[in-house]
């Protein structure tokens, strides 16, 4: 393993100034995350449909609840209630004591029963109503579930993990003579495969790694997604996903005697397939492929890091990642010790 | 023998690009092969450097089988590709660092080689510049100082004064010279005759795939027919010149260049322009300029293959 400092120095100082890879890694991530973020925010607001209920006008809640707007409020007595309950015609009915009239429990009943708990409690405390947030409760009963933007979020991450094999491909192809002058230079000189694969390695992977984090970082802070509960896992979860996309793009660079164009396309193209997979346009396809093909799914690294953010995150099952995000270096490593073989010092037929 | 290449045929599907071709370098020489654009130098460079298979031959350097992963042997070996072949993104001074790394470990002696070969090659100003702010010929010279700057025993250098200014090409030629001076052996591919008959020691002049001379350039241009030209310029049209001149003693041809312009080709260089004088006082025939020329290797690349290598 000679001059591998100076390698991976070089190589590193190679990929930092350019323009075009430093655009992949940095730039399109973060725009890429806005731009679905936009798209997404009007899809995900919660539906505020307002919940039917009704209360005599003497109820001492009465001037509350019209305040609150969440709920379409109706003046009824308590008997006209009962005939609308049963017809479905209405949700609740709050009784003088600020208990519940109901036919049927169900997610407006709870937030009704939220609300008025919250509006009970306050009295005792006697705090004054306008206080009172009625729409936190509101929401924070719909956030308990992982919200469409959320999961896509975590499925984007898991294409950024593995899109970042484009500077991979970039670094492996840099030292094959068939692809390039410098790399028929390269292939002439003394520097062995080994090196030349792990100097690939180790630079693609810091940048890949820190694409990663920088787009965590812009869902998070900057577009106000939560995504990390769990920080210590997360990383590690980031890091198998570049190590991933690190050796996915040592395949595509060394596997065929495409020029740069066509491995940039064709990793792209295997890219979205996997992330088509997981969900990322349609969750249905996601079901379909677990179902159909188990293995797929099981192998599926977007699947895997997808899956993986959102147990240790939403889920708060950290025990559960360990399995696939071995399974995932384990495939890494055998994708790197096959484009060990396949990146030649070798002779071609034509360069 | 440095390099030792016996029967090479190399094809690119069914173009065959070297053809049946033998080449010896001995230690310590500047080989040049000369030959007009696709004769296949590259072709050969780049597969005696194992870069390309080839479909029959023998092909020995430093008296071993140069596989791809003889990384001993690459070690001893420099490459200047006629193509540019850099890092983009790393300075002039960062590139030859890196490419003499690859073969010096030293760090103190690197540094040393690599000023060295900025020296050689004259970009000393330009230590800190991207190869994008290099003009063509800086970038050429930068191309150089990046495969010669380990100082290697073996180097090859495809064509690498291509684009470089007159002045430079001088400075760059006598430093390879000072290169084969100080131990190396180069082979060296052009097709200027010019710099062939200043630099190397001994030329092989190829043609479509195939060696068709070797030897000192003076060994090349005593091999063939012509000896002495004169080229001679007369005041008026004389009748039936172009046969009198013909019958002269020792005239291999004559070749009318211009309106009153000829070209005699002589295949003895003994004395020919004063008889060539006496004849036309005798015969009364005046002439406005005359000049005689030793055959150069263009004229043996003419003889050789009836095409001029000169565009
Ligand atoms: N990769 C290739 N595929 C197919 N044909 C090739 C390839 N490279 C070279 N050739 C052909 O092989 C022949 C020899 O080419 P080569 O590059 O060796 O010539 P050269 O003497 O180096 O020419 P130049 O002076 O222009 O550099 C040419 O006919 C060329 O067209
Ligand atoms: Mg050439």
């Amino acid at each position: 393993m000679k001059n591998l400092g100076l390698n991976i120095k070089y190589m590193f100082l190679e990929t930092v100034r350019d323009k075009g890879a430093i655009f992949w890694l940095l730039a399109f991530p973060i725009l890429l995350s806005t731009f679905f973020f936009l798209a997404f925010q009007k899809l995900d607001a919660p539906e505020l449909t307002t919940i039917k209920v009704a209360a005599d006008p003497n109820n001492p809640y009465y001037q509350i609840l019209e305040t609150i707007e969440v709920l379409d409020l109706e003046q009824m007595d308590e008997d006209t209630a009962r005939a609308e309950l049963d017809e479905e015609n209405l949700t609740a009915y709050i009784k003088a004591d600020g208990s519940l009239l109901i036919k049927k429990s169900g997610a407006q009943v709870s937030i009704v029963k939220g609300i008025m708990d919250q509006i009970i409690q306050m009295q005792k405390m006697q705090l004054p109503p306008e206080r009172y947030d009625f729409t936190a409760v509101y929401t924070k009963d719909e956030a308990v579930n992982l919200s469409a933007m959320q999961y896509f979020m975590y499925t984007l991450i898991g294409m950024i993990s593995i899109y970042s094999y484009f500077t991979a491909v970039t670094s492996f192809s840099t030292y094959q003579a068939n692809i390039s002058t410098l790399g028929a230079r390269l292939s002439v000189s003394p520097l062995s495969k080994g090196t030349v694969v792990l100097t690939s390695a180790i630079v693609s992977l810091i940048f890949c790694f820190l694409s990663n984090i920088i787009a965590l970082l812009h869902i998070q802070l900057v577009l106000g997604v939560e995504l990390v509960n769990n920080l210590a896992p997360t990383i590690l979860i980031l890091f198998v996903a570049s190590l991933f996309g690190v050796a996915f793009g040592a395949i595509i660079s060394t596997s065929n005697k495409l020029q740069m164009d066509g491995k940039i396309g064709l990793g792209t193209t295997v890219t979205l397939t996997l992330s088509f997979f997981t969900g990322m346009m349609n969750p249905q396809v996601k079901h379909f492929i677990e179902d159909k093909l188990p293995l797929l799914a099981k192998f599926n690294p977007v699947a895997i890091v997808n899956d993986a953010l959102v147990s240790v995150n939403v889920l708060a099952d950290t025990a559960g990642i360990y399995l696939p995000l071995v399974r995932l270096v384990a495939l890494s490593l055998l994708l790197f010790l096959i484009s060990m073989i396949w990146i030649g010092r070798r002779s071609y037929d034509s360069i | 023998m440095i390099i030792e290449v016996n029967g090479l045929t190399k094809k690119y599907g069914d173009l065959v690009a070297v053809d049946n071709f033998d080449l010896q370098v001995a230690e310590g020489e500047i080989l040049g092969l000369l030959g007009p654009n696709g004769s296949g130098k590259t072709t050969v460079i780049n597969t005696i450097l194992s870069l390309l298979r080839y479909q029959s031959g023998e092909i020995k350097v430093f008296g071993e089988q140069l596989d791809p992963d003889r990384y001993d042997l690459k070690a001893r070996i420099g490459v200047v590709p006629q193509e540019l072949a850099f890092f983009t993104n790393l300075t002039v001074y960062q590139n030859i660092d890196y490419f003499c790394g690859l073969y010096i470990n030293d760090k103190a002696q690197r540094r040393q080689y690599v000023d060295g070969a900025i020296q050689y090659v004259d970009i000393n100003k330009y230590r800190k510049f991207l190869p994008k702010q290099l003009s063509g010929g800086l970038k050429r010279r930068l191309n150089v100082a990046c495969g010669i700057a380990h100082r290697p025993e073996l180097i090859f250098l495809d064509e690498p004064t291509v684009a470089v200014d007159a002045q430079s090409r001088q400075f760059l030629l006598d430093n390879i010279k000072n290169l084969r001076d100080h131990g190396s052996t180069i082979v060296y591919t052009t097709h200027y005759l010019e710099e062939a008959e200043y630099l190397c020691d001994r030329i092989v002049i190829m043609d479509a795939g195939r060696s068709i001379a070797s030897g000192t350039a003076n060994e090349l241009k005593h091999g063939i027919t012509v000896k002495e030209k004169v080229t001679v310029t007369f005041d008026q049209d004389y009748e039936s010149l172009e046969e009198r001149l013909n019958a002269l003693s020792n005239v291999l041809d004559v070749h009318k260049l211009d309106e009153r312009k000829y070209l005699i080709r002589f295949q003895e260089s003994n004395s020919n322009l004063k008889k060539l004088l006496d004849y036309f006082s005798r015969q009364g025939i005046n002439f406005l300029e005359v000049y005689n020329e030793l055959p150069s290797l263009n004229d043996v690349f003419f003889e050789l293959t009836g095409k001029e290598l000169r565009e």
